[in-house]
């Protein structure tokens, strides 16, 4: 039961620890894609 | 570009001419000069080509695919027979275990429990199996709900709840990918030496593992059965990943039919994975007394260990003395 409990703890650690790893290098589409000749509204935010 | 020009130029011409002489299919003109017999349909052009493809002035290029007709072909594929052959493996497997356990019932050890265990694994055996097994466990129900939740799930708990669940459960299943990648990786690390098939694995299929009977077919560490299950998670789950990966980061691989393709590939190994994996759930709890203390405190009874894994259970003994420890 106690590694049982040590695994699950580590894979939650492991994941959380992947969500903000690919927040450093995501970013939204709407900076992604956007240039200066080309603007994108955010999608979801209001007015976008 | 010049393939886009034409089809553009094409789909000009052909359009308003369907529209315009529509009638003139039925009945061809007084004039006996029948335009449409020469006409281009948009969908002879579609079947032509896998795609219609413009130009963009933002830098995402994939933007510019403007129709897919494969895309038609995927998403049919996903709103009726994905339905079915998931219906039919999960619930399928689920009714062959309870017929199997009606008709077998429960594998006892011969003879009771006995007093003393001997340790089958490791602290960090068992750490390894359970990071891979709790994130598979998540992975397949979320992969579930994404395949067939809306049906299943949406009618029992409303449209709201379902929208919550379902959010929570695709970032775990993004998330918990990467502790059950790295639980495959561990598991194919410590474990590929004692799941090389060899001989004796096929003795053991041909009398069906002993799971009829009384007879015990030999083995070491893991038997033939086990090596299947053990071979099914490393390249099921190693084909989940490489698929897996190229859908969390889209494009990035692939274009928009290999998506299509990574996705159709992803649902049906993993649908294959889920049918083995009850089956090795089942027989690992309730199917086999003695076997999840394998993986509980790592202890198993001699007894179970000398009818399932007797070759292995000599060759622990010839190493080392047993521990003598009582069974849980
Ligand atoms: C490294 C491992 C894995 C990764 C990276 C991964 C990633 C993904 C992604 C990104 C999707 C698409 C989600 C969407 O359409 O929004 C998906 C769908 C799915 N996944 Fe996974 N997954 C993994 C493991 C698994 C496992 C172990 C199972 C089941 C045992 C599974 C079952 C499914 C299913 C059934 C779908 C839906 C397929 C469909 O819509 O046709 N996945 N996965």
């Amino acid at each position: 039961m106690r590694v049982f409990l040590i695994a699950v703890t580590s894979m939650i650690a492991v994941a959380v620890g992947a969500y903000y790893g690919l927040n450093l290098i995501q970013k939204p589409a709407d900076v992604a894609f956007a240039v200066s000749g080309a603007r994108l509204d955010a999608p979801g935010q209001p007015g976008g | 570009m010049f393939k886009a020009a034409l089809i553009a130029l094409l789909l000009a011409a052909a359009i308003p001419t369907a529209h315009a002489q529509a009638p003139s299919r039925q009945e061809a003109p007084a004039s006996g000069f029948n335009p449409t017999a020469t006409e281009v349909k948009e969908q002879d052009l579609l079947n032509a080509l896998s795609k219609v493809e413009g130009r963009i002035s933002i830098p995402d290029t994939r933007a510019a695919t403007l129709i897919q007709p494969a895309g038609q072909t995927w998403r049919d594929y996903r709103r009726g027979p994905l339905l079915w052959i998931t219906a039919a493996i999960v619930l399928g497997m689920m009714a062959l275990l309870t017929l199997f356990y009606l008709i077998r019932g429960r594998i006892r050890i011969e003879g009771g429990r006995g007093t003393r265990t001997v340790l089958r694994f490791g602290a960090f055996e068992r750490f390894m199996h359970w990071v891979t097994a709790a994130s598979w466990c998540v992975l397949a129900v979320s992969g579930l709900n994404i395949v067939a939740g809306s049906r299943v799930l949406l009618p029992l708990i409303g449209q709201d709840a379902f929208s919550t669940v379902s959010g929570w459960l695709k970032y775990s299943h993004n998330f918990l990918a990467f502790p059950f990648t790295s639980g495959v990786v561990l598991m194919l690390l410590v474990w590929v030496r004692h799941n090389i098939p060899n001989r004796m694995d096929l003795e053991w299929f041909r009398q069906g593992g002993g799971l009829f009977g009384h007879r015990h077919p030999h083995s070491r560490k893991f038997n033939g059965g086990q090596k299947a299950v053990f071979w099914i998670v490393v390249l099921g789950g190693g084909a989940l990943a490489a698929t897996g990966f190229t859908l969390m980061f889209p494009f990035y691989i692939t274009d928009v039919t290999g998506m299509q393709l990574a996705q159709i590939a992803h649902g049906g190994v993993s649908l294959l994975m889920i049918g083995a994996m009850l089956g090795h759930i089942y027989i690992g709890s309730v199917g086999m007394e003695g076997a999840l203390d394998a993986m509980n405190s790592g202890q198993v009874d001699r007894k179970w260990a000398a009818a399932h894994h007797d070759l292995w259970l000599a060759e622990v003994d010839a190493k080392s003395t047993p521990s003598g420890h009582p069974a849980e």
